[in-house]
């Protein structure tokens, strides 16, 4: 038989038990910054290394090899590289008004073989230009509004650097204008396709508008990933970022065709561009007895269009949604010419 | 002695034994909390510091003084509760807060390649209590 003074300190120490697993818990709770730092530990990683092998964008396209370990920096160690940044942003193509799916996407479904770093962890991976830079489209006018990623308005700040193709019905050609405002008016022409920069400083960010009944295609470095077939007489407009323009007649190559039409710019003299030298802001394809287009954006960013954003960019890699608490870590970045913030959310997943 | 108080001397060793396992398991369960969220205030502070250099916006504050693209990047990679004071030697310090105790100080060095010149960048960094 217990004494009474016994079965008190039981209940005691019950109580006491209770009250001290529940802080402890608690505290463990708050141990997500392990997570937090594994995130930074990771984006570091992952914008600082080419991968490997570490052109593996050209290798997936020429089919010699496929990807081991992922990463987006380029030659050059300030800037992380288009071509492999679209391989995991652009899912598809746009043709005749549908989406193609893209072949050289990268599933994130199979990331955990391909990003070797990551270990039994939920991902979204999301690049978003710096500055939020909006096309609103009217009848006879377009105009470019900019805001910074903390939401400020920075319209009247920035400087402008608008491209803007244009078929001209009087004289039935095609052509590609300059401004460096952020209005323009065009009372007769019908727009075809817009790139509207804007830069702050050192910062810079691009947004496209896009005729809804153009074809879109895909941009890797000197490959051009088409849903169309180019006829032979190739004639492709090439915008770049230093406002001089470049037109250009340019031979190719392809190297399959099926699905999709893969291309290879070469100058005429077969010399291989080197992709250090094509910080395009897009090409544009124009068969002059079909009238057909093809708009090749290089840059993952928004595409604008009469009917608001085309979903035809994922600005987001990954898992579909994060759960309820996560770990976040950013960083800003020069892809090209232009400022992307990369942001990753990183969770404990039990994949 | 009898059975009743070896139980109550027992139960008493056991409060102590939990008081005991409970004041380590605190202290150490803070020290890592504690230790790493210093950590993480620290390397987004150089993820900052990264980001201003790789954009290029180091390199426009330190050749023109225009401090907005410097101060769109602190106020976008760091956490939005925290103290900021930028100062590198020479130039005017940029800060949402003139005077705080810092609980990270990152000191980082840099090389403008438009003026040829090194300079070492001090970033301060507090969380706001």
């Amino acid at each position: 038989m217990k004494e009474p003074l016994e079965y008190a300190l039981i209940a005691l120490i019950m109580v006491f038990l209770l009250y001290s697993s529940n802080h402890i818990l608690n505290m463990i709770s708050n141990l997500t910054y392990n997570v937090e730092l594994e995130a930074l530990a990771l984006l570091d990683k992952v914008c600082s290394s080419p991968g490997y092998p570490a052109d593996w964008d050209r290798l997936i396209i020429s089919a010699s090899s496929s990807i081991l370990d992922l990463g987006f920096r380029s030659d050059d160690h300030n800037f992380l590289d288009i071509g492999k940044v679209n391989f995991i942003l652009r899912k598809n193509l746009y043709v005749n008004g549908n989406f193609k799916s893209n072949p050289y996407y990268l599933d994130p479904e199979n990331a955990q073989i391909y990003w070797v770093d990551l270990k039994k962890r939920g991902f979204i991976l999301e690049f978003k230009p710096l500055l939020n830079v909006t096309i609103t489209f009217s009848s006879s006018s377009i105009s470019i509004q900019v805001q910074s990623a903390d939401g400020v308005n920075v319209t009247s700040k920035c400087k402008y650097s608008v491209s803007l193709i244009y078929f001209d019905p009087v004289s039935s050609i095609l052509h590609i204008s300059m401004s460096n405002q952020n209005r323009i008016d065009f009372p007769t022409h019908y727009i075809l396709a817009v790139a509207a920069i804007a830069k702050l400083g050192s910062l810079s960010s691009i947004s496209y508008w896009m005729n809804s009944s153009i074809n879109y295609g895909i941009v890797y470095d000197e490959y051009l990933i088409s849903p169309i077939q180019f006829n032979s007489n190739l004639l492709l407009r090439c915008e770049l970022v230093d406002d001089s323009l470049l037109l250009e007649r340019l031979n190719y190559n392809t190297y399959s065709s099926g699905d999709v039409n893969i291309y290879q710019l070469t100058f005429q003299s077969n010399t291989e561009i080197s992709c250090e030298n094509l910080d395009s802001i897009y090409y544009l394809y124009y068969d002059n007895s079909t009238g057909e287009v093809c708009f090749l954006p290089v840059y993952p960013t928004a595409i604008w269009s009469s009917s608001g954003i085309l979903n035809v960019n994922s600005m987001k890699y990954g898992n579909p949604s994060p759960p309820s608490t996560f770990s976040a870590a950013e960083r800003i970045v020069k892809i090209g010419s232009f400022t992307y913030i990369v942001k990753l959310y990183l969770w404990r997943s039990e994949m | 002695m009898r059975r009743g108080q070896i139980y109550l001397i027992g139960a008493v060793a056991s409060i102590g034994f939990l008081i005991m396992f409970t004041v380590i398991a605190f202290s150490f369960l803070r020290l890592q909390g504690g230790s790493t969220s210093m950590d993480v205030l620290f390397k987004k502070g150089i993820s900052a510091l990264k980001s201003m250099a790789s954009s290029g916006a180091l390199e426009d504050y330190l050749s023109s003084g225009d401090d907005e693209p410097v101060r769109i990047i602190l106020e976008t990679i760091l956490p939005p509760q925290t103290y900021y004071c930028l100062t590198i030697e020479d130039q005017n310090s940029i800060y949402n807060l003139e005077s705080f105790e810092p609980e990270s100080t990152i000191q980082y060095v840099y090389t403008s390649s438009f003026l040829n010149r090194t300079y070492v960048i001090t970033l301060k960094l507090a969380v706001r209590k």
